[in-house]
């Protein structure tokens, strides 16, 4: 009986020690179910370790306890622990990769595996740690290649050491944990993958967004290029300055859809003013003086005040400043370009036709494309240059040519006067050899020159005689032989009239003649004749010699007072005295 | 000997005599004689041509149609002669042509005389006083005075003058 009893006893005793073992286990097996029950929720790090550590303590009935999570690449870690005074977890904080290089770098070359846990007990800890003095036991595991860890806990609250069992339940724990810190570590890195990749696709689009406008400032700079490109196409071919300027401004107004603008260049140098205007109706008509004017407002107007060659300025209250040139239109925009020194050009342009003031860019353009234009102004003025200087080279050749052909004429008209010289030279010599002699020639020219001013002063002079006697141009007057006209002074049918100067009728004439010279005829006509003579009465009329007919003189005179019967007395007192008949001295 | 000293102060005095009367200032004061002589001779003619015609048609020597011609010319070539003679230019063409017209004027005058013509001379007037031998002899001295001219006439020709100046240019 005792037999059975001590039997019984000890099968009670082993089934008591077996329920006790399945107690055990079951415990740890609720344990483990609990601790991965409580993990399951938890997705941080830290809260998991410290839901672990709490779990693991409590079910071992462990007063003190520690886990390091700790990142091999950044060498950072995590810490959390229980029942540590605060001055030896501050010091664990400082210390977390000392630690790390006690452990892991000497267990590396053991091999660490991500499976099984290695545990060190108070006997394998090293001497010197900066674990605190009452750590019992230390388990170190590894996730990955990136993290480890490490647990360490100090004694039983039952001061008992820790069985195998505990240490087979600490090594399932310790898996728990790694898959639970596993795949909140993955979950996390999942979660910074997102939230990189959200942040990537945020700089994405705002690269992209930057893109658009890197692309929408490419069109518009190439759209500008292009308008620069036009105008410097346009401008290129253009040899004048009046002409330029009308295409800068046609092609300015077009590129910003402007419909009404002018534009004008004063030269200061020579006071002339080219101007042109566009979308008006009315003429720019401008003096120099008053560019002059206009052109110092505009200074005082401007933006920056410099007189600096090639610059562009933009001027302040346009409409105000170019108000009074009467071009009837509402300026919004204007610009004043410095060509150089003595060449100023201005720019005035309306509203735009979506009456939009100028974008920043858009005035950047209008500047670049009036630097441009100021580039092709200044060659055309300097081309004009050239070709006025090519003018007045031209005019001067044809000067000097001139001169040249005057000179040469000059040096024929030199030897036509050295000719001249020399025959004159000769004549002088003759002459001068002439003054002793007696020239048929100075005799000649004498009696010429006698001629001619007679002539002359005879026509002018009233008192004036006929080169040739009127007796000349005269009919003759029919004549009468001595005989015939001796019967009719005899028979009484007849007068004889001496028309001789009273001297030569004195010396000797006809018997009974009465003497009518020329001269006295209206008298003695009238006193001595008139009564002589009848209409039946011959009148026989005698005297002429060489010099003179003074017979017909006055028988034209007698024809004239109506005697028919005038006859002059053929040969004269010559005939007369031939025939004898008498004569009276 | 005697005879010979004689006869060389009478070439002398004959020299003496010759030098004076060819005394260019003598000349030319028988030269402004006769130039203004003419000048003023020619003045009535000039005026009165009709008159100076008649007196030349008197002479009767001259053909009836070239009467006219020569009492307008023949006054005029005598200023030109008289004014030529007075400022000494052509001077000897001019005592020339004035000799010459003496000359005519004395061999008109001589046959006139032959042909007692009762005419006046004509001379300055044309109512001058009758024609004698008087006026022969007027017109021979001054046909020799004006010979005596154009033989040493020599002072004051201003183209001489000139020529020299021109020579010396």
């Amino acid at each position: 009986m005792q037999s059975d009893t001590s039997q019984l006893q000890s099968a009670f005793e082993q089934v008591q020690k077996t329920r006790t073992e399945l107690d055990k286990k079951v415990f740890f097996l609720e344990t483990l179910l609990e601790t991965s029950r409580e993990l399951s929720g938890l997705i941080q790090p830290k809260r998991i370790m410290d839901a672990f550590l709490l779990m693991t303590m409590g079910s071992l009935g462990i007063r003190e306890g520690l886990i390091l999570l700790l990142n091999t690449n950044s060498r950072q870690g995590s810490l959390v622990q229980r029942g540590i005074p605060e001055s030896e977890a501050m010091h664990l904080k400082r210390n977390l990769w000392p630690i790390y290089e006690q452990f892991y770098s000497q267990e590396a070359s053991a091999g660490l595996s991500t499976s099984a846990p290695k545990i060190l007990n108070r006997d394998s800890l090293p001497d010197y740690s900066p674990l605190p003095g009452q750590t019992e036991v230390v388990l170190l595991w590894s996730i990955d290649q990136e993290y480890c860890g490490l647990l360490g806990l100090g004694r039983k609250i039952s001061e008992e050491p820790l069985e195998e069992d505990d240490y087979s339940l600490l090594s399932n724990l310790i898996n728990i944990l790694i898959s639970r810190l596993s795949h909140a570590l993955f979950t996390k890195n999942i979660q910074q993958l997102n939230a990189e990749l959200q942040q990537k696709n945020l700089s994405l689009n705002e690269t992209l967004e930057l893109a658009q406008r890197a692309r929408a400032d490419l069109d518009r700079r190439i759209y500008h290029l292009k308008s620069l490109y036009e105008l410097t196409a346009e401008l290129s071919p253009i040899a004048e300055s009046q002409a330029l300027l009308e295409t800068f401004l046609l092609n300015i107004m077009g590129t910003f859809g402007i419909s009404q603008g002018f534009a004008l260049v004063y030269e200061r140098s020579a006071q002339t003013v080219k101007g042109a205007a566009r979308g008006t109706n009315r003429q720019l008509q401008i003096t120099a003086k008053e560019a002059d004017k206009l052109f110092y407002r505009c200074l005082d107007s401007a933006a920056k005040r410099s007189m600096e060659p090639l610059t562009v300025t933009r001027l302040q209250d346009p409409a105000l400043l170019f108000g009074d040139l009467g071009l009837g239109m509402n300026v919004q925009f204007a610009a004043m370009l410095v060509v150089d020194r003595s060449a100023l050009a201005l720019v005035g342009l309306g509203a735009t036709l979506a009456d939009l003031p100028l974008s920043i860019e858009e005035e950047q353009l209008l500047f670049a494309q009036a630097s441009s234009f100021m580039i092709f102004l200044k060659n055309v003025r300097a081309f004009e240059t050239i070709q006025c200087l090519n003018e007045d080279l031209t005019q001067s050749n044809q000067e000097l040519r001139q001169t040249i052909s005057d000179l040469t004429e000059a040096r024929h008209t030199i030897k036509v006067l050295e000719k001249a010289k020399s025959a004159l030279k000769s004549v002088l010599q003759r002459q001068a050899d002439r003054i002793g002699r007696v020239s048929v020639l100075d005799v000649s020219l004498i009696l010429l020159a006698a001629l001619i001013l007679a002539c002359a002063f005879n026509y002018a002079n009233p008192n004036g005689i006929p080169v040739l006697p009127k007796t000349v141009f005269q009919a003759p007057i029919a004549e009468i032989d001595a005989v015939t006209a001796r019967t009719l002074q005899q028979s009484g049918q007849a007068v004889i009239v001496d028309a001789r100067p009273p001297e030569f009728y004195n010396q000797k004439h006809i018997a009974d003649s009465v003497n009518v010279p020329s001269a006295l005829f209206e008298i003695i006509y009238k006193m001595k004749l008139a009564r002589l003579l009848n209409s039946e009465t011959t009148v026989i009329v005698y005297g002429r010699n060489i010099s003179k007919h003074y017979d017909k003189l006055v028988a034209e005179l007698l024809l004239a007072r109506e005697h028919e019967q005038v006859k002059i007395l053929s040969g004269g007192l010559g005939a007369w005295e031939q025939q004898g008949y008498p004569a009276t001295h | 000997m005697g005879t010979a000293r004689l006869s060389s102060d009478a070439l002398k005095s004959v020299g003496l005599l010759k030098d004076l009367l060819t005394h260019p200032y003598l000349v030319l004061a028988v030269r402004l004689y006769i130039g203004g002589l003419f000048i003023y001779a020619s003045m009535y003619k000039i005026n009165y041509a009709g008159e100076f015609a008649e007196t030349i048609a008197s002479y009767q020597l001259v053909p009836y149609w070239a009467v006219n011609l020569l009492a307008l010319v023949m006054p005029w070539t005598e200023l030109i002669c008289g004014l030529f003679l007075v400022i000494g230019f052509r001077a000897r063409s001019a005592a020339a042509v004035i000799t010459g017209l003496l000359a005519l004027f004395s061999i008109a005058v001589a046959i006139s005389l032959m042909r007692d013509l009762p005419i006046g001379c004509g001379c300055f007037h044309a109512l001058g006083e009758q024609m004698s031998w008087k006026t022969l002899m007027r017109d021979l001295v001054w046909l020799m005075l004006a010979s005596y001219v154009y033989a040493f006439d020599s002072a004051l020709q201003i183209e001489k003058n000139f020529f020299l100046s021109v020579r010396d240019l």
